[in-house]
């Protein structure tokens, strides 16, 4: 989906990481059993982010035992079994896929246009399915996209307001993991889906700007490197807001994981947005 | 009572020393300072309070005595300005009675008063009406704690600029702003880690891993 809520590998312990893998193993297991096998594509660093979340909150202890994944059979792998907060993030994850497909639909050149489409219709299912199950978010989703259109559509030139539809979902979702916190969940939510939706817009700056499509960093004054300049001081105003949020957060697990995405991993993503292309993918490895 | 090394994160067997550093790391992170404007800064006032108390039981426990202590701020959390005697109110509140205490009456304490009960709505509807001669550098402070307290973060930071070249001597406004400043320079709150962002030698190390994977040596 979009992939830029994952830990900082190098600084996670290799138990850490084992436990991160795990779980994202398990999303995957989850994606396959409720909607199918294409479904596991979908497979994201931010739904297992939002997995971990429900997990690190829950009062039940998460179960994590080897198993064999039918993609790489050879070795068996600590796999998280089926719980409520990988079922949760699944359908969270499917929604936010359909809104994205849609959102591309209406953005991307005719190739992304194609692939949106096809996409749409491969998962068409998929989204009902989460749609059914989840149907307040559903609704919530719906009209935050409804909004979000307006808004590029009037080419608003202020990224708080633009990232405000993308923040508000997330907002929406995290606080469903545990009412009891839902004040700090929801802050925190928000500020995952406003970094969310800022890195994006950093990530396609010079992509829109070839294609003429909307996006607030370029609306800012001066030239495209100022503009990343200044859309990666946006970024990091979230991130460090993000990371204060998150020690409020009463946490029974996962809690270092959790805070190396939130405060390392986040912010090494949002460097590695103003790379290019070539020395990221070298990062990335 | 919990636990009070549990709150403290360390085992009963700790040292002196080692419970005072982890009373000081829990101190520096949980401050009203990082809280300040915060909407979820009474969490936080919470949090510090049961920091206070460990601390000072664990006191308590060690010199022998199980006899009173002296309201709470007896041990290191007196040095914080954090005692016992902190009321129910977010930093946010506090802070806004030291301005108007030290400046006169505000011409917003309504609005304030909004504020700290988070009707932010109507406190904003409130600013909005406010016609344009009249905006003053509280004016634009309470719309940055507003912009802040919904996370349209771009904002604050313009409009806690805007207070501060108004009224440069204002510690509060400042203090608001150089925290966002920070923020933006170094993409870390100031609580979010205690100094434990990526050291300079495990960046190194990283940085010639990634560079042994791009020969395609991968380790």
């Amino acid at each position: 989906m979009f992939g830029y809520v994952k830990p900082c590998r190098p600084q996670l312990r290799v138990c850490e990481l084992q436990a991160y893998k795990a779980v994202y193993c398990g999303l995957c297991v989850q994606l396959g059993r409720a909607f199918g096998v294409t479904a596991r594509f979908t497979l994201s660093y931010d739904a297992t982010f939002l997995a971990l979340v429900g997990m690190a909150v829950s009062g039940e202890e998460p179960d994590i035992r080897p198993g064999r994944c039918p993609f790489n059979p050879l070795r068996k792998e600590p796999i998280c079994q089926p719980n409520p907060s990988l079922s949760f993030s699944a359908d969270a994850a499917a929604l936010l896929l359909y809104h994205k497909l849609r959102d591309d639909l209406s953005d991307k050149g005719f190739w992304g246009r194609m692939g949106a489409r096809t996409a749409l219709f491969v998962f068409r299912r998929v989204w009902r399915d989460a749609a059914g199950r989840q149907p307040e978010l559903a609704r919530i989703f719906e009209e935050q996209m409804e909004r979000q259109r307006g808004l590029e559509q009037a080419r608003t030139p202020d990224a708080d307001q633009a990232a405000d539809p993308t923040a508000r979902m997330l907002a929406a979702v995290l606080p469903l993991l545990d009412p009891d916190q839902s004040r700090v969940l929801e802050r925190l939510g928000y500020l995952v889906g406003r970094y969310i939706y800022l890195a994006d817009a950093l990530d396609d700056l010079e992509a829109d700007r070839d294609s003429g499509g909307y996006n607030p960093f370029l609306l800012r004054e001066g030239s495209l490197e100022e503009q990343k300049q200044a859309g990666l001081r946006s970024l990091y105003l979230t991130i460090g807001e993000a990371g204060t949020t998150f020690q409020l957060l009463e946490v029974r697990r996962f809690g270092p994981i959790l805070e190396n995405i939130l405060t390392l991993g986040i912010h090494e993503t949002a460097d590695s947005l103003l790379l290019p292309p070539k020395a990221r993918k070298a990062r990335e490895k | 009572m919990t636990d009070p090394y549990k709150v403290l994160g360390v085992p009963p067997s700790a040292t002196d020393d080692q419970i005072k550093e982890a009373y000081r790391q829990l101190a520096r992170k949980y401050h009203p300072d990082n809280y300040a404007n915060n909407p979820l800064a009474d969490l936080a006032t919470e949090k510090m309070k049961e920091i206070n108390e460990a601390y000072d039981e664990i006191q308590r426990r060690r010199k022998g005595g199980g006899g009173q202590s002296a309201g709470g701020s007896s041990g290191y959390g007196g040095s914080y300005g954090y005692g016992g005697g902190f009321g129910g109110f977010g930093g946010g509140y506090q802070g806004s009675a030291g301005s108007s205490s030290a400046q006169g009456p505000s011409q917003f304490e309504d609005v304030r008063r909004m504020i700290s009960n988070a009707r932010i709505l109507e406190a904003e509807e409130v600013l909005d009406g406010v016609p344009t001669a009249k905006r003053d550098a509280e004016w634009h402070f309470l719309k940055g704690t507003i912009a802040y307290q919904k996370g349209w973060l771009d904002a604050a930071l313009g409009y806690f600029g805007n207070a501060c070249r108004m009224a440069p001597g204002n510690q509060e406004y400042r203090a608001a702003y150089q925290r966002l400043v920070y923020q933006q320079q170094s993409g870390y709150g100031r609580a979010g880690m205690g100094g434990g962002s990526m050291c300079e030698t495990c960046a190194t190390v990283y940085c010639c891993s990634s560079l042994c994977n791009c020969c395609g040596s991968g380790c």
